[in-house]
């Protein structure tokens, strides 16, 4: 396991410095989505969904072994063939054992973050796979060789200048080109790997225990296409998405769509209960693959637990006015945001993980967004502690906290401190070290003469 | 499960608080769902119509058809709602036709069931769904409880036109999906 600390600082300064358009960007992408949020909590009690949201998430995380099993048996009587995997490594193997078995050369992919974290891709790419992401964001970056920056919109840090120079090329469009021209485009092209592939790979937004339904959520109609003319599809799912009954994705679709998009539902949901047997069409086999990949250790600890009830909206990222700047690429793995910065010490270990919690104001704008209502702020706290008592801090740290907690307890000498550091830290501020470190980053108030 | 993965999550589970099953969030109740499912869908995109009587419904079919070179029709489409076009396989048919086993008033949602055929739902730039009135629902836990005792291979819930923000947070129609959904609602029909 990597165990040196993602430097999300240094990426997160140099993206900064080196790329202010995709700063740009990002904001408005998410400024937008976060007004839609706001929007379609509006028109319904979204206190209400979200109490009720938190609380199904919760039971079944508490209930986890048994909905597992129950969904397990669901899904077989249903005719899909049910796999486990511990972590990253065995869930690619499942899948390159199934492309082998199977005559598997062409796979196309609705988008996945799961896949991400587990690097598929380079996987199957590996063993002369041709891998096609299908939803358009996905294969735009997948074009550029690019990372997603966003849980829900992979290509949000990509300025349209920037795709239509990278269909001109690869799809011969021409310069400039509308972007209902590009889609058009990407859809002629997409639609020949579509009939042409042998496998299609998914994620899923949930699974229902009591009827064995994979429930797939999307706006473009790829997965949709792509469940229908592959003859194999393959499901990876996080152990912890489960909810108890089909019904309840009734209400939780609907919570996950408005605090993604402000959508009323996405535009399109796939409810799959198997392969297609007798019918006309679909595929041949459906496979659905668990994976653990530290998630059951993350289970084993009560405080942290509940990051696992996530649904992997976006929500938080949107709100995160620290995420605002830079989009996701500084967090370099596949979650990013606030939900990123609790899952990656939880899954990633604390050593590796523990920086991405100092990349927040601690100002709680995600607990207000998130339909699930996990505590993000006082989990990012949380990871913060223990990094503090593993010794993992900042250097200097420490001393300028002690030092700070002996003058607060003194007003007089407080009050003096600070007029002292007003006038005289900008001058040696960017001098002297741990100062120099932290003002970095930020700008000391002019002092105001009139006061 | 592996016996170890199971018992690791038994281990881990049992000492998480257990707020037990949540009753049914609140819900908003529509009066008229058939109004609301309309509106809805327009809001999302889509094109819906409400003809008075069967044939009305037929005379609005022939004048649409003729705006299309080819079809590919669902099997659970009556022959009086086909219209005189030549068909097609559905990768190459211009209008796809088929039937809603349900709608959703309060989102704007058709339910497909792929037991008619997938393709024809998704592969034709153009879709032409009919809906009974009887099958219009207000919600989606209501639809999702009439649909369990059934369930085919996939369901598709369809809102309205293919969608993407993807190319510079512009929204463009019809990425890979039909870009044009008609929903036309239809008086009750004899069994097939």
């Amino acid at each position: 396991m990597n165990i040196e600390p993602i430097d999300y600082r240094t990426a997160a300064a140099r993206l900064l410095a080196e790329r202010p358009d995709i700063r740009e960007a990002i904001t408005r992408a998410t400024l937008a989505k976060e007004d839609r949020r706001r929007e379609g909590y509006a028109d319904i009690d979204s206190e209400a969904w979200r109490d009720w949201a938190s609380r199904l998430r919760r039971h079944v995380l508490a209930n986890l072994d048994y909905y597992l099993e129950q969904a397990g048996r669901a899904l077989e009587a249903n005719g899909i063939r049910v796999h486990w995997a511990e972590d990253a490594q065995a869930t690619c193997a499942t899948v390159l054992s199934l492309c082998h078995e199977r005559g598997v050369r062409r796979v196309v992919k609705g988008k996945s973050m799961l896949s991400e974290e587990i690097e598929l891709n380079p996987a199957l790419e590996a063993a002369g796979i041709e891998v096609t992401e299908t939803d358009l964001g996905e294969y735009l970056i997948q074009l550029a060789g690019e990372r997603p920056s966003h849980i829900i919109g992979p290509a949000y840090h990509k300025p349209l200048s920037e795709s239509q120079a990278l269909f001109a090329e690869r799809l011969g469009t021409p310069a400039g080109a509308e972007p209902s021209a590009l889609a058009a485009a990407a859809r002629k092209h997409l639609r020949q790997r579509f009939l042409a592939a042998d496998m299609m790979i998914t994620g899923a937004n949930a699974i229902a225990a009591d009827t064995g339904t994979i429930a797939l959520v999307e706006n473009e109609g790829n997965i949709r296409i792509g469940t229908t003319t592959a003859r194999i599809h393959v499901a990876c799912v996080g152990i912890e998405k489960l909810v108890p009954r089909l019904t309840d994705l009734g209400t939780l679709l609907p919570l996950l769509s408005r605090a993604a998009t402000g959508q009323r539902l996405g535009n399109y949901v796939s409810l799959i209960s198997g392969p297609r047997g007798a019918e006309p069409e679909g595929p041949d086999e459906v496979h659905v693959i668990f994976v653990d990949n530290g998630r059951s250790r993350l289970l084993a600890d009560p405080p942290a637990a509940s990051t696992l009830a996530c649904i992997r909206c976006g929500a938080c990222l949107n709100a995160c006015p620290v995420f605002r700047q830079t989009g996701g690429h500084p967090y370099q793995w596949a979650y990013s945001g606030p939900i990123g910065a609790v899952l990656a010490p939880g899954l990633l270990g604390l050593e590796r993980g523990w920086t991405l919690a100092q990349a927040s104001t601690l100002c709680g704008a995600c607990d207000a967004a998130c339909p699930v209502r996990i505590p993000l702020s006082g989990l990012l706290r949380l990871w913060r502690e223990r990094a503090a008592q593993a010794g993992l801090e900042a250097p200097g740290e420490a001393p300028a906290i002690r030092a700070y907690a002996r003058l607060a307890r003194r007003p007089h000498r407080f009050h003096m401190a600070t007029r002292l550091l007003g006038r005289f830290a900008p001058w040696f501020g960017p001098l002297v070290p741990p100062l120099s470190r932290w003002l970095r980053g930020r700008t000391l108030p002019l002092r105001n003469r009139n006061r | 499960m592996t016996g170890d993965l199971r018992e690791r999550i038994r281990r881990a589970a049992v000492e998480l608080e257990d707020p037990g099953l949540p009753p049914p969030a609140p819900r908003p109740v529509y009066t008229d769902p058939l109004t609301r499912l309309g509106e809805r869908l327009v809001t999302n995109g889509g094109e819906w119509h409400r003809p008075p009587d069967q044939a009305a419904a037929r005379a609005w079919l022939d004048e649409f058809a003729a705006g299309f070179a080819s079809m590919t029709v669902s099997k659970n489409v009556p022959a009086s709602l086909r219209p005189a076009l030549a068909t097609a396989p559905p990768e190459q048919a211009e209008l796809g036709i088929g039937l809603a086993r349900l709608a959703v008033a309060e989102s704007g949602t058709l339910i497909l069931d792929s037991r008619e055929g997938r393709k024809s739902q998704l592969l034709p730039p153009t879709h032409l769904i009919w809906i009974e009135a009887a099958n219009i629902v207000a919600d989606l836990p209501a639809a999702l409880e009439r649909l369990a005792p059934d369930l085919p291979a996939a369901l598709g819930f369809h809102s309205g036109p293919s969608r993407s923000a993807d190319l510079g947070g512009i929204t463009v129609l019809g990425v890979h999906g039909p870009g044009r959904v008609i929903v036309v609602l239809i008086a009750p029909l004899e069994p097939l």
